[in-house]
């Protein structure tokens, strides 16, 4: 066997995953450009990198994706908090589980993207409106998980810190909150998907600025380059925060991969 | 001998289920809602800020429900919506299910497939709705594309982590007994990756009626979500609501109806997996 | 006459569980009485499901009891705490701590200084043969090694009593004799009281002094054997004639017990 295969073998997934982006590249490539060749219809990797090239340094790009960013960051920071909130008082109290456990079933199953629409009336085309619709998408993913993680703690792990002579306080700290810790990052990955959907499909709706403005102005202009490049930041972005959430999962909860 | 709790409370038993404070929060909800709105609408900051224009009570929302039903509205937008929502989500079954199979069994596909798979999975694929209308237009079609984009990962992905994490032990057994290929598929591998695989219907589920809403926000000339955008231009929320209303009902009772068919199609799968199965319930944008 | 005081003593000790099938309650046992000295090994033994884990489980305080009376030094038990050591059945280590951060847990629920704690821990660790595993996680140490982890963790606390609820249950065969031998040369160095509960007989007089031996349920002592076999005990000792009598004495005990709730049991199902 060849040095060359031997490498090749070691890292097959790897290389293979290299190739068939390369490959799927250069097929895209050749069917716009020789094949169809109208803008209109396929845009090209070529096509799209200069679209980004050209809104890059118009400095138009900066500005939508600092207007997204913003949007999602503070919704999604606004509904992890709350979400954490209520999530934990949902578990620790019966009472407030039952009043509000038909509220939330509603809430997370709801299409709040309708809601866009309205909020836009009462919050105007600014950054207030598409940060309420991102805390909504947002708040609830993590308040389940966050609920479904402390109630589902091995029973065997509290009677172990009981039998230490362990307060309730105890349990609560050491037992309870560590081991709801991975589905609480469970739901904090569900809800990047959803924050950043709300973000988008409410710039759609109505705004000045953002990735969501960036694509529909595009593609009512028929400038389908432009609205691609909107999509693949979106892509990388999505691609991005899920991969650093997963890392973050598995850097803080080596064990939850190899738990009984 | 009776219980301290059942003792010491005045309100009966059946009142105190967790179904009936179910209940009764959310009538008490709505009443808060409708009293809150009558409040505001008594004060100035009402035509102020036109509040109207955004907010509905319980109230109009039955009213606006009664008038696009009668009107026959209602029911044409929620044919074609269901149309779309049907339509797309099944060619995700169709696609999604043997291309996850197939990842999960031909390791080399599965290498070349992944990196597409996994960028498109956390890619908010509704960010397409507008390219896509304008490559195809306005109507069923289209927006059944977007339904099916959103609905295909989540399936797709659920199928492969279910047929990857069949117990091989199982296989083994299967194998033992002189199981040809085909009744391993049938008998083992399918079966066991049942949950997985309806794990991941659920969860599409949500995203196709958020793709259906949205596709139809944009171009098209019925559907439910055409209906609130409609409306909303025109500052008139009970329709909204509304909308919002009916894909909620149907968004929980597809659910629900997954969940049957679960304890249907596995019985066996047993009530202390579901923690296990939502961990795997990895929902992306 | 001169004895030593008793280290542990149990009287009248009452149970029952409300039944979930049928109104009324379930007897898990009665009248239940017996003394421990001192440093002593003993064993509970009986059919399985005649609530052996439940009364450990109360002599710990883990579960309250209906009547009776726990004595440990002359003191009531009301509720767990560090004058006990649990060692449970499946290792329930804190899956997201380490080897270290687990044994010390104990002294942690007290408020210990947690670098005094660890310097303490170190000592445990050598003294159950986890030396250069501290930093490990559970989910990285086979099941010996988690029990091990187990032992320290009951012992670091320095309790008055080791209640153990069938720490080798899950091990094999083998690695089940190695802890059983290596749980005689721990005790022999701390001389703690144990409390032993186990299914498996032979385990039960390997390591005991005197064996409790349960009726089926409702459960109360059957009979308290006691084992003459000097210590301290090589392996080979399983295979003496004294042991094997031993053995079969409690043997036929049990299989009278089983045969009795078995035949409860099927006029039970039959009504």
């Amino acid at each position: 066997m060849s040095a060359i295969g031997k490498i090749y073998r070691a890292h097959e997934k790897k290389f293979d995953a290299v190739i068939s982006v390369v490959l799927g590249m250069v097929i895209w490539e050749i069917v716009d450009s020789l094949l169809i060749n109208n803008p209109l219809i396929l845009v090209g990797p070529s096509r799209v990198a200069a679209a980004f090239w050209n809104l890059l340094s118009r400095g138009v790009l900066a500005r939508h994706v600092y207007a997204t960013f913003v949007e999602f960051i503070l919704g999604y920071l606004v509904g992890v908090v709350i979400g954490i909130g209520l999530g934990v008082v949902m578990a620790l109290s019966r009472g407030a589980k039952n009043i509000l456990s038909p509220w939330v079933t509603i809430w997370y199953n709801a299409p709040i993207i309708l809601l866009a629409p309205l909020f836009i009336t009462a919050l105007g085309l600014g950054i207030a409106s598409k940060i309420a619709i991102v805390f909504i998408g947002a708040v609830f993913p993590v308040l389940f998980n966050t609920y479904t993680g402390m109630t589902t703690v091995d029973g065997r792990l509290v009677e172990a810190v009981r039998a230490f002579g362990g307060t309730r306080r105890q349990i609560f700290f050491k037992v309870t909150l560590p081991g709801a810790l991975p589905l609480v990052m469970t739901g904090l990955r569900l809800s990047v998907g959803r924050a950043l959907v709300g973000a988008i499909v409410s710039e759609f709706f109505g705004s000045r600025a953002g990735i969501g403005y960036l694509i529909t102005a595009a593609s009512e202009a028929f400038r389908t380059a432009e609205a691609f490049v909107g999509v693949v930041l979106l892509a990388i972005g999505g691609y991005a925060t899920f991969e650093v959430l997963k890392y973050t999962e598995r850097k803080i909860a080596p064990w939850y991969e190899h738990r009984v | 001998m009776k219980s301290k709790a059942e003792r010491a409370s005045l309100v009966p038993a059946w009142l105190r289920s967790s179904r009936m404070i179910a209940a009764g929060s959310v009538m008490v909800g709505i009443g808060v809602w409708q009293l809150a709105y009558e409040g505001l609408a008594r004060t100035r900051y009402f035509k102020a800020y036109a509040i109207h224009h955004f907010l509905s009570s319980p109230w109009q929302v039955i009213l606006a429900f009664g008038e696009l039903y009668q009107s026959g509205e209602l029911l044409r937008h929620s044919y074609f919506s269901f149309l779309e929502f049907a339509y797309g989500f099944l060619l995700a079954i169709a696609i999604g299910i043997p291309i996850g199979f197939i990842m999960a069994t031909v390791k080399k596909i599965n290498y070349y497939l992944d990196p597409w798979v996994s960028c498109l999975y956390a890619t908010p694929l509704v960010a397409l709705a507008p390219i896509i209308m304008v490559w195809f237009g306005l109507g069923i079609f289209p927006n059944s594309l977007v339904v099916f984009l959103g609905a295909v990962f989540p399936i797709l992905l659920n199928t492969y982590t279910g047929i990857k994490s069949v117990k091989e032990n199982l296989v083994e057994v299967a194998r033992a007994f002189g199981g040809s290929p085909l009744q391993l598929f049938f008998k083992v591998m399918i079966p066991d990756a049942t949950p997985a695989i309806i794990a991941g219907l659920r969860l599409a589920v949500g995203r196709a009626v958020i793709s259906v809403v949205v596709a139809e926000l944009f171009g098209a000339e019925a559907g439910l979500g055409f209906m609130v955008y409609f409306y909303s231009q025109r500052f008139l929320p009970g329709p909204v609501f509304v909308g919002i209303v009916i894909l909620v009902v149907f968004g929980i009772l597809s659910f629900l109806a997954l969940e049957k068919l679960q304890g249907w199609l596995s019985p066996w799968y047993a009530y202390q997996l579901r923690r296990e199965a939502h961990g795997m319930e990895m929902e992306q944008p | 006459m001169e004895t030593p005081a008793s280290k542990l003593v149990v009287q009248n000790l009452r149970k029952s569980f409300r039944s979930q099938r049928s109104e009324g309650s379930i007897q898990v046992f009665e009248g239940i009485s017996f003394a421990v000295q001192p440093s002593e090994f003993i064993s509970l033994v009986g059919p399985s499901g005649c609530g052996k884990t439940t009364f450990l489980r109360i002599l710990d305080g883990l579960i309250p009891r209906d009547d009776g009376d726990i004595l440990l030094d002359g003191k009531t038990v009301i509720k767990p705490g560090p004058d006990k050591g649990f060692v449970f059945q499946d290792s329930s280590l804190l899956p997201w701590r380490t080897v270290m951060d687990n044994i010390i847990l104990g002294l942690e629920l007290q408020g210990a200084d947690k670098r005094e704690s660890r310097k303490k821990a170190e000592r445990y660790i050598a003294l159950v043969g986890l030396a250069g595993f501290e930093h490990h996680y559970p989910h990285e140490l086979s099941g010996g090694m988690q029990q091990r982890v187990n032992l320290a963790r009951a012992l670091i606390v320095d309790p008055q009593v080791l209640l153990m609820d069938e720490p080798f249950a899950s091990l094999d065969a083998q690695t089940r004799e190695i802890m059983q031998a290596e749980l005689l040369k721990m005790w022999n160095q701390t001389k703690k009281t144990v409390i032993f509960v186990t299914h498996q007989i032979e385990e039960a007089i390997y390591l005991s002094d005197r064996v409790v031996v349960f009726s089926a349920r409702p459960a109360r002592i059957r009979e308290i054997v006691k084992v003459g076999i000097p210590r301290p005990r090589s392996l080979s000792v399983k295979r003496s004639k004294e042991f094997l009598n031993l053995a079969d004495h409690v043997w036929n005990i049990i299989q009278e017990e089983v045969l009795k709730s078995m035949g409860r049991e099927r006029e039970e199902g039959a009504l």
